[in-house]
């Protein structure tokens, strides 16, 4: 599937861009977005909702797990549609901040603790230093946001002859 | 150099990114790279722990005994084996003894040990409990009951994850001088002496033997020693024990109001201090 044109073309491997069309963009972020939830959404609370059917204990709430996990999901395809706009660094800098918040919702979980039902096992498992290596990514993201937010404010348009080259 | 002109205007030109661009782009792509590696290292640590948990752990029986002086040792062996691809570092054990009102009798713990991947490792667990007279273990001694014992483990799997079990079990404990008692006979003068009876009676509710020697000293209410016997003993588990021995007293020396003192030597030489008893 081509992508169909939405803005001027330059001269080829020069100054020149060629946006895809917005609807194009919606459609493949809306594409994009199927195995995100599936990641973010699906998966965590199919698995803490198995834990919770077993008698376990879960370390964060189902509902805390899906509105995070939608709304990651839907600021990725959102970045996605913005990409070409001075909004691009803005929402990437909302989808990391989103993102760090989640995974420091998640440190407060660790140690994860589990009493096994009818027993007097209890177990724990730690994830504090997996969690801030975690954090890592949409740190850098954060920075890349604000990077391109500067970038955007000085020089509009100037990423787009790299970002979609004609 | 005409040649040179021409080929430059057909080649396509090449701008470089501007700097904010390249520095936004590397920052992106140190994200995504920081994102794959933490994504193989869970992934591999979870096909370790699987791994490590399919070997499994094993406990022999853990058996009481007299240690060192006025000390309980719990002892046995743990086998662990590690069959993933990550170490298990720090491994500790801790047992903690309450007794039925929730009173921690003793604490102890061992370790911490380490074990590599991909091996099988035994290690020997100690746990010492100390039961001198003033401790809260000294019950152990002369009281059945029941014990909560709770058995804590700890270490760090994959170099980043902590890991914790605890086992917590009510145990029946059998006292090895259970209902100890030291009862003064009547005082019988000859010839100038003063010779007294004394009954010691218990019995060895422990899984363990009391084998060793009993020594059994009369003191005043002054605290001198007015007499004092050492004789072997070897009670086996679930035996009763009563022995009557004569002590005669030091000229001069009273026993009334005073305390009879036992201190039981085992055979390893360890010596453990019995609850005293008042003499009327």
């Amino acid at each position: 599937m081509s992508a169909p044109a939405a803005s001027p073309a330059g001269p080829p491997g020069g100054s020149g861009y060629r946006i895809p069309s917005l609807g194009y963009r919606i459609l493949v972020s809306g594409l994009r977005l199927i195995p995100l939830l599936v990641l973010l959404v699906g998966l965590p609370v199919g698995l803490l909702s198995f834990l919770s059917a077993h008698g376990l204990t879960v370390p964060i709430a189902l509902g805390t797990v899906t509105t995070f996990g939608i709304a990651l999901s839907v600021l990725a395809a959102v970045r996605y549609i913005v990409k070409p706009t001075a909004a691009y660094g803005p929402v990437s800098i909302v989808a990391s901040g989103a993102a760090v918040v989640y995974l420091w919702l998640l440190l407060q979980a660790s140690p994860f603790h589990l009493t096994i039902p009818g027993s007097s096992v209890n177990f724990a498992l730690g994830f504090r230093d997996l969690v801030l290596g975690l954090m890592l990514v949409p740190g850098f993201g954060l920075a890349a946001g604000i990077v391109t937010t500067i970038e955007d404010v000085r020089s509009p348009h100037e990423r787009l002859p790299f970002d979609y080259p004609a | 150099m005409g040649g040179v002109l021409v080929s430059a205007q057909l080649l396509p030109r090449y701008r470089r990114p501007p700097p904010l661009y390249r520095l936004a782009r590397a920052l992106r792509r140190i994200g995504l790279v920081v994102l794959v590696l933490v994504l193989l290292f869970v992934a591999s640590a979870l096909y370790s722990a699987y791994e490590t948990a399919r070997g499994g752990a094993s406990a022999s029986d853990f058996e009481y005994a007299f240690g060192a002086n006025n000390t309980f040792v719990l002892s046995g062996t743990l086998s662990f084996s590690d069959g993933g691809i990550y170490p298990v570092n720090g491994f500790t054990v801790h047992l903690r003894v309450a007794n039925a009102t929730g009173q921690v009798v003793g604490e102890s713990s061992d370790g911490p040990v380490n074990f590599a991947p991909g091996g099988r490792a035994t290690f020997p667990v100690t746990f010492v409990l100390p039961i001198a007279l003033a401790s809260a273990a000294a019950s152990l001694l002369t009281t059945d009951q029941f014990l909560n014992e709770t058995i804590f483990a700890n270490a760090t799997f994959a170099y980043v994850f902590p890991v914790s079990v605890e086992v917590a079990k009510n145990t029946s404990w059998g006292a090895p001088f259970a209902g100890l008692t030291a009862s003064v006979g009547t005082p019988t003068t000859m010839g100038g002496t003063v010779v007294v009876p004394v009954t010691i009676q218990f019995e060895n509710d422990a899984s363990f033997a009391d084998d060793g020697s009993l020594e059994v000293r009369l003191v005043s209410e002054s605290g001198t020693v007015c007499a004092s016997s050492t004789y072997p003993i070897d009670v086996p588990p679930e035996t009763p024990y009563s022995q009557t021995n004569d002590f005669t007293l030091a000229t001069g020396c009273s026993i009334s109001g005073g305390t009879v003192v036992s201190t039981y030597t085992t055979s390893g030489g360890a010596t453990v201090t019995l609850p005293p008893e008042a003499i009327p």
